[in-house]
């Protein structure tokens, strides 16, 4: 990546952490653009969730930085309100009503008590559980609980959000509803967005950088554009089957590496981009090259092209 | 450290205390502990006055005074020397006696049985060594629990660490006075309604003295508490490692002296060696035992600090 510390939200600096002589974190070193939504991906036990432990300053390193919005992260609580995070596997207290929770949060931000009451009441509407505001948790569903961690991630105006599996345990509408909420925060307030996610299908949906983990090592880090450089591919599904004049036709664009059979009338293009060409005039060609030699589209699609670089890139494994 | 956070996490810590399962355990463990001491120390002395008040009730120009003096007068003298000697030095094994150790023990006996509501004081005196064990349970969680629950990460981004200990430390303190103020009250209240041979003036006077110095030896085993609870994990090993400590030490240092007398020092790793001083009657001796008591806090809440700055969270 070539962005500098000054374009950057957060800039991490061979970050090595060491658990009882195990090594969790190698020596890693990427940067996150302000503004980005950024995927953090790796199977289990690559270093995800020590990584944003790491960056809140939870846990100490063994060696190397973290800056965040240019602070050092050893002084991360004078940030106050500026990054957020939604930790995983972090409670919330049995004891006290939620509005209470989360006003004291804000409180501790510096806000005053109408400010931060009209907050916390502003995050709970954008999450969906405003109605318990006055209930305890015990009063929440194991989805519901993670709506108020995101509620109170989302508290105030953040600069930049840490959100570890943010919608994992989700139904599918309201991890739409959370996606929806993370790319306005991006297009409105030009929030900076840090996401790790098990669904690479939702990283590649929403995030425009990535940084791939693989047992304690970057393996890469970079914009999905260049990340999926060598792993792109578009899904053609066709009316009728392709003839070989017509396969000819779309292997013969410049761009596309080969075709692979997903059905009988489904149909996978693997790009091999040069460095000139981007996806979007190859994807043009290619639906130009198929409506010429006569194919009807009935649908054209991105592949799963993150999905199939990060199992190329950490051997098979899920994330 | 931010005064602001300190303030504001002191106040949420002591409002929210006594809501969850281990606060009110702490608040009936103690308002329990504090009402039966004193009822079982009421007790004997409400019988006594019941039988001078029969017999005055014959002469009913009974002066008020007279009455106290009766008491008095056949009460100090009951529980004077059990009040000596447990005011008194330990003394070595088979020494001669030591006059000058004596001498000092009865003038301080005196002071509480005589000068000072007498009754109020062996509620103090019995309270003050029980109360350390209260203070392992409504401070053993100060830090562990939240750690393990890892609900402290909420304020990890927005507030420091030290503002966060020193907060806590601070709520606890204040849970703890406020609950030492309701147990003070309820016994003054108690002994001047239903025994009439203290003057208003003199029990609420000693009973604040007495709640002041309670608070100030209790500083020391809330430090202890909180160094355990910042270095542990889970709220069970704090509670268990704080009062195997704040317990252990007396009972480690009586059972060692008698293999090595020296070892007897043991008892002053914690208050519980000086701690009687802070109801002694020369000023100099309440001073070094409240300079002993703050120099120790100084040191265990040091260690805590250390620890619960720099661990992983």
């Amino acid at each position: 990546m070539t962005t500098t510390h000054t374009d950057s939200a957060l800039a991490i600096d061979r970050l090595t952490k060491r658990f009882d002589g195990n090594v969790a974190l190698d020596a890693v070193s990427f940067t996150v653009p302000r503004g980005s939504i950024f995927g953090l991906l790796g199977p289990n036990g690559a270093g995800k969730t020590t990584m944003f432990s790491l960056i809140a300053g939870f846990l100490s390193a063994d060696a190397g930085d973290v800056r965040v919005l240019d602070t050092d992260v050893a002084h991360i609580s004078q940030l106050r309100g500026r990054m957020t995070i939604l930790p995983q596997d972090a409670s919330f207290q049995r004891n006290v009503p939620i509005l209470e929770q989360l006003m004291f949060f804000r409180l501790l931000d510096g806000q005053d008590r109408a400010t931060a009451e009209r907050e916390v009441d502003e995050a709970l509407e954008k999450v969906g559980i405003a109605e318990y505001r006055n209930r305890g948790i015990h009063a929440l569903s194991h989805g519901m609980l993670k709506r108020m961690g995101i509620a109170q991630a989302f508290l105030g105006s953040p600069e930049v959000i840490l959100l570890d599996e943010p919608t994992s345990g989700l139904d599918p509408q309201n991890a739409k509803q959370i996606r929806d909420l993370i790319r306005g925060l991006q297009q409105e307030k030009h929030v900076t967005t840090v996401i790790s996610s098990h669904n690479l299908a939702e990283i590649q949906e929403l995030c425009d950088h990535v940084a791939i983990l693989d047992k304690g090592r970057l393996i890469v880090a970079g914009s999905v554009e260049e990340v999926t450089r060598s792993g792109r591919m578009i899904e053609l599904e066709s009316r009728t089957p392709l003839t070989d004049a017509q396969r000819a036709a779309v292997v013969a664009v410049p761009g596309v590496g080969r075709i692979v059979d997903r059905g009988q009338k489904r149909y996978r293009f693997e790009l091999a981009l040069a460095a000139d060409q981007s996806f979007d005039a190859v994807s043009v060609a290619i639906l130009r090259a198929a409506l010429d030699a006569g194919v009807v589209p009935v649908a054209l699609t991105e592949g799963d092209s993150l999905e199939e670089t990060f199992l190329r890139l950490t051997g098979g494994a899920s994330a | 450290m931010d005064t602001r956070q300190v303030s504001l996490i002191a106040r949420y810590s002591a409002r929210y205390s006594v809501r969850g399962g281990i606060g009110l355990v702490f608040l009936l463990l103690s308002l329990t502990f504090g009402l039966l001491v004193a009822q079982f120390t009421l007790q004997p002395l409400e019988m006594i006055v019941q039988q001078v008040q029969a017999q005055s009730s014959k002469n009913a120009d009974t002066d008020p005074d007279e009455l106290t003096r009766e008491v008095l007068a056949r009460l100090v003298p009951e529980v004077r020397p059990a009040v000596a000697w447990f005011l008194m030095k330990p003394q070595k094994a088979g020494a001669p006696p030591d006059r000058e150790a004596d001498d000092e023990s009865n003038r301080w006996a005196d002071y509480l049985l005589s000068d000072r509501p007498a009754m109020l004081s062996a509620i103090l005196l019995i309270l003050l060594f029980g109360w350390p064990l209260c203070a392992a349970f409504g401070a053993f969680d100060l830090y562990a629990g939240d750690i393990a629950s890892r609900q402290l990460r909420y304020q990890l981004l927005r507030a420091d660490r030290a503002s966060i200990f020193f907060g806590r430390l601070l709520g606890t303190m204040t849970t703890f006075a406020i609950v030492l103020l309701i147990l003070g009250v309820t016994v003054t209240l108690y002994m001047g309604i239903k025994l009439p041979i203290y003057s208003w003036g003199a029990l609420c006077g000693w009973a604040a003295y007495g709640i002041c110095a309670l608070l100030v030896s209790t500083l020391p085993y809330v430090a202890v508490c909180a160094w355990i609870s910042s270095a542990m994990s889970s709220s069970l090993a704090s509670l268990t490692i704080s009062s195997a400590i704040i317990g252990g030490v007396p009972l480690m240092a009586m059972l060692a002296r008698t293999a090595w007398e020296p070892a007897g020092m043991l008892n002053y790793a914690l208050p519980w060696g000086f701690q009687t001083r802070l109801f002694h009657p020369d000023a100099s001796q309440v001073a070094a035992a409240v300079g002993g008591c703050l120099i120790q806090t100084a040191l265990f809440l040091w260690l805590g600090f250390k620890k619960f700055t720099t661990r992983d969270l």
